[in-house]
């Protein structure tokens, strides 16, 4: 047994998981808002599947990036800056089907973009690295 | 040990984004938010005929002052709330905050908020409360002055003398409206100088439905329409925004104005609720909201 390889589900499967979830709940929703909608919630499920994309197109790039440090980075802040944007997206979507707004959304927004930039610094500085090699 | 190094920033920023969104949800929707008030105004000092003991059926109201009727009707398989109020005195169109308070979530039911006040009629008002924005002006004491973006931004004045108009928040200072007794902040204006100015794609926000709705107009001077709506169920579906200018075109009205509607539509005539306000879906049963409109 010692020669088995540990088992890895693809690395697109969780995210496309998470899209789904997050159509789900729309739907959901959509059937005790009595015909109100937003914009936002409607588009949530886009986060993850964003994500998944480039996380995917990054390992599949660069193969080694589950391993480096430098990759996981890479990918926490991809996931962070997903899930930042679509719980923002979700509580904006709330609020406004129930006809108000809240100023305390905006950090989602600030904090996923801010993080999806960091994830991009990241992958320019994983890309120039493997060059130099 | 390890599993903790490994996804312990995971676990940390999950618990983090977890506590954040709960206090968001917390604050938008729950908590109340105390009272302020950013300008005065002087009240109306119109001058009432004298009260007789009043006159009371199950359906109308008199006493010398005031004369109140109720209707009930339909229209494309909706019951809705007719109220044709006759005043003697501006200042008897009033209206009262949940707890006597101004704020944010501080909510209760408009046959409470009618009791409190020994309101003979009563309806919802603009639930001023679930947003940061629109002007509010009661009984002739402003509380917010922000105005609301372009757009969503009608509001109803109610003169001094009782007389209705609308204004654009973007476009007009509530520092520039001069004897304001009353300003509603939601919307659309449904009548202008007695043209209907709502057509069949007007909704509210992104509402593309029928729903309850209430509206309040007026006809002449000292002379109102109230309409209360009911809606989501199966024996009556809600009135369009165009229905609902139309029923107040038909009564007369040369200015109306929507108000909050849905689940906090409810019309309150001498203690008793008149509709069949509707919450948490088509549950029969009142919405707490911010403030009414009483006479």
């Amino acid at each position: 047994m010692s020669g088995s390889k540990k088992h890895r589900w693809p690395v697109w499967l969780g995210y496309v998981v998470a899209a789904l979830l997050c159509g789900i709940f729309t739907l959901i929703y959509s059937l005790f808002a009595h015909g109100v909608r937003s914009i936002y919630m409607d588009s949530m499920w886009l986060y993850p599947l964003a994500a998944g994309l480039v996380v995917t197109l990054m390992v599949w790039r660069h193969p080694e990036l589950r391993r480096s440090r430098s990759g996981r980075r890479f990918v926490s802040f991809v996931n962070g800056a997903a899930a930042l944007l679509t719980t923002g997206s979700l509580l904006k979507g709330v609020v406004a089907i129930a006809g108000t707004d809240s100023i305390l959304i905006w950090p989602y927004y600030l904090l996923g973009f801010a993080l999806f930039f960091a994830a991009g610094v990241t992958a320019v500085r994983l890309g120039k690295r493997s060059v130099h090699r | 040990m390890n599993l903790i190094k490994k996804h312990g920033g995971t676990v940390l920023f999950t618990v983090l984004l977890l506590a954040y969104t709960v206090f968001v949800l917390l604050d938008t929707f729950v908590i109340p938010k105390g009272s302020k008030s950013v300008e005065t105004a002087s009240a109306t000092s119109t001058t009432a005929a004298a009260a007789t003991d009043p006159v009371v059926t199950d359906t109308s109201y008199s006493d010398g002052t005031k004369t109140i009727s109720i209707e009930t009707a339909q229209v494309d398989g909706t019951t809705y709330y007719v109220a044709d109020i006759q005043l003697t005195s501006a200042d008897q169109l009033k209206t009262a905050f949940a707890q006597n308070t101004y704020g944010r979530n501080i909510k209760e039911t408009t046959s409470q908020i009618a009791s409190d006040n020994g309101a003979v009629l009563a309806i919802n008002g603009d639930y001023y409360g679930f947003r940061d924005g629109g002007y509010v002006v009661r009984n002739g004491t402003g509380y917010r002055d922000t105005a609301r973006s372009a757009g969503d931004d009608a509001a109803l004045v109610v003169d001094t003398s009782g007389n209705f108009s609308i204004i654009n928040e973007s476009e007009t200072a509530l520092s520039a409206v001069s004897n304001a007794w009353q300003v509603f902040c939601f919307g659309p204006a449904l009548i202008k100088d007695s043209q209907i100015v709502v057509d069949a794609n007007s909704e509210v926000d992104q509402s593309m439905t029928t729903n309850p709705r209430t509206a309040i107009g007026q006809v002449g001077n000292l002379h109102y329409i109230c309409v209360v709506s009911d809606g989501r169920t199966d024996a009556s579906k809600g009135l369009s925004l165009l229905e609902l200018a139309q029923i107040m075109k038909d009564k007369g009205c040369s200015t109306a104005y929507n108000l909050d509607g849905g689940g906090s539509s409810t019309m309150v005539f001498n203690g008793s609720v008149v509709n069949q306000p509707t919450t948490n879906g088509d549950k029969i049963q009142e919405r707490a909201v911010s403030d009414i409109v009483w006479f």
